[in-house]
């Protein structure tokens, strides 16, 4: 009843529901399977692991994430959707459990950030969201890489520099995301 | 018109009688296996290989999980995967062994070895899980574990969409085919910005149509948290499985054994 009350309150002042609808949660499962399907298809097409592959896959991940939380702009969502891939992913494509606890982190504290800063529904915040979890995300990987490979250190060294590119490929995943949005808002089909 | 028809019915279809990555009418020695226990075999395995560090208690995994992948009718794919493996593992030794040259520390294949076991034993046991389940099972599966509907609904939307993603995207290939462009490694290479444009466009607005269009079907038959949704097709748990996983139970135990009394400790040449 309360909960009623209040959320007929938020939309007199016009405010957004902070509550996924089923169109949000469905919004997230999809863009979850076309990223998936979009990288795992540049690794094949890309013939294997080389640095271009690498970049375009990071590109690709970045601007379908920029979209996603243009389109469902809700404090948690960056969370929900890591979490639905890591679930995904651990329970499907066989990766490690100690992902989990990287990735979460990451968006944890990436949303924390863009709350700190004045929320998602700020012009910049979902860009603000997605750049911060990269960047925590690839060195919190990197921290697990380590734990990974702990008899052999000397192969962080090499994967160092695979990250590094890949991040390259993320920070122009940021620019390609915005300018997506801007071409998907002048079409009107992000509000 | 005919062929029109066709198609539609083809990529209607392709979720409810295929595997995730699958095509139906291949046969799969591991149908009947639940999912439960393929996916549980699977979590144990990722989590026990990143405990273990000794050469000798991964090669034991190693050596059960072979032999529950080789139940697998495609050994192809696992074949390819395993070129693949061996690939990257020649890789990671010709780049330690040029740091050795520059780093004055003993070269050690041993220490390189033990990640690559680890990616085996995963390898051998997510193969026969993805390519042996059946998309129906995995959903069942998945309202099996009492997730909250906020999770449980995008992970079935995104498992139910993985196959239909992968026929769009052959679709939008074989356009692109037709007007004259060429999808190959080489070409990928050549020009990747035109090529992830080419493929990537049609897939974005696929995808904002596709959850447009869900969404509101969604809305419009009241899916919600508290909706009661009944089960399309239940998975029997049946003895076979119970002894899959007491065998799977056998054998972690005895790897720990292995690491615990004859494992050896890997050290690495640049620790």
């Amino acid at each position: 009843m309360e909960q009623n009350i209040l959320s007929k309150q938020r939309e007199t002042l016009g405010l957004k529901s902070l509550r996924w609808t089923v169109q949000d949660l469905v919004i997230i499962g999809v863009f979850s399977a076309a990223t998936k399907i979009s990288t795992m298809l540049v690794t094949i097409m890309g013939g294997g692991p080389n640095p271009i592959g690498f970049m375009a896959k990071n590109l690709i991940f970045t601007t379908m994430l920029v979209i996603m939380l243009y389109r469902v702009r809700k404090p948690g969502t960056l969370c929900l959707f890591i979490c639905i891939n890591l679930i995904i992913s651990m329970l499907l494509l066989g990766a490690s459990v100690t992902l989990i606890p990287s990735a979460f982190m990451a968006g944890l504290l990436a949303e924390l950030l863009v709350s700190s800063s004045g929320g998602i529904n700020k012009k910049w915040g979902p860009v603000l969201a997605v750049g911060a979890y990269d960047l925590l995300s690839k060195i919190f990987s990197l921290g697990m890489t380590w734990l990974f490979s702990r008899e052999n250190p000397a192969m962080i060294l090499v994967i160092i520099p695979i990250v590094f590119i890949g991040y390259i490929g993320s920070i122009g995943g940021l620019f390609t995301g915005v300018k997506a949005v801007k071409e998907l808002e002048h079409a009107g089909i992000i509000r | 018109m005919q062929e029109l028809s066709d198609n539609k019915t083809q990529a209607t279809n392709v979720y409810s009688s295929s595997s995730l990555f699958m095509r139906q009418g291949q046969s799969q020695g591991l149908e009947h296996i639940n999912t439960l226990a393929k996916m549980l075999i699977s979590l144990v395995a990722s989590v026990i290989t990143i405990i273990f560090s000794s050469p000798e208690g991964l090669l034991c995994l190693f050596a059960f999980s072979f032999a529950y992948a080789l139940f697998l009718p495609q050994l192809k794919i696992l074949f390819f995967a395993y070129i693949f493996a061996v690939i990257m593992f020649m890789i990671a030794m010709f780049f330690s062994y040029l740091l050795s040259l520059i780093i004055p520390i003993p070269f050690d294949s041993a220490g390189i070895a033990v990640p690559f076991l680890r990616m085996l034993v995963m390898l051998n046991v997510v193969l026969p899980l993805a390519f042996s389940t059946r998309i129906q099972n995995i959903l069942t599966t998945l309202k099996s574990l009492r997730l909250p509907f906020c999770i449980y609904l995008p992970a079935a939307v995104m498992i139910r969409f993985i196959p239909t993603f992968l026929y769009d995207i052959k679709q939008v290939a074989e356009t692109l085919r037709i007007r004259g462009y060429s999808m190959t490694v080489g070409e990928t290479m050549r020009h990747p910005i035109t090529m992830i444009r080419l493929l990537f466009t049609p897939l974005l607005f696929r995808s904002l149509r596709t959850s447009e269009d869900l969404g509101i079907a969604g809305e419009l038959k009241g899916i919600n948290a508290n909706t009661v949704m009944s089960k399309y097709k239940t998975e029997a748990w049946n003895m076979r499985d119970t002894g899959l996983m007491l065998f799977t139970l056998f054998i972690v135990a005895l790897a720990c054994y292995i690491e615990i009394f004859f494992g050896s400790t890997v050290t690495g040449g640049h620790r």
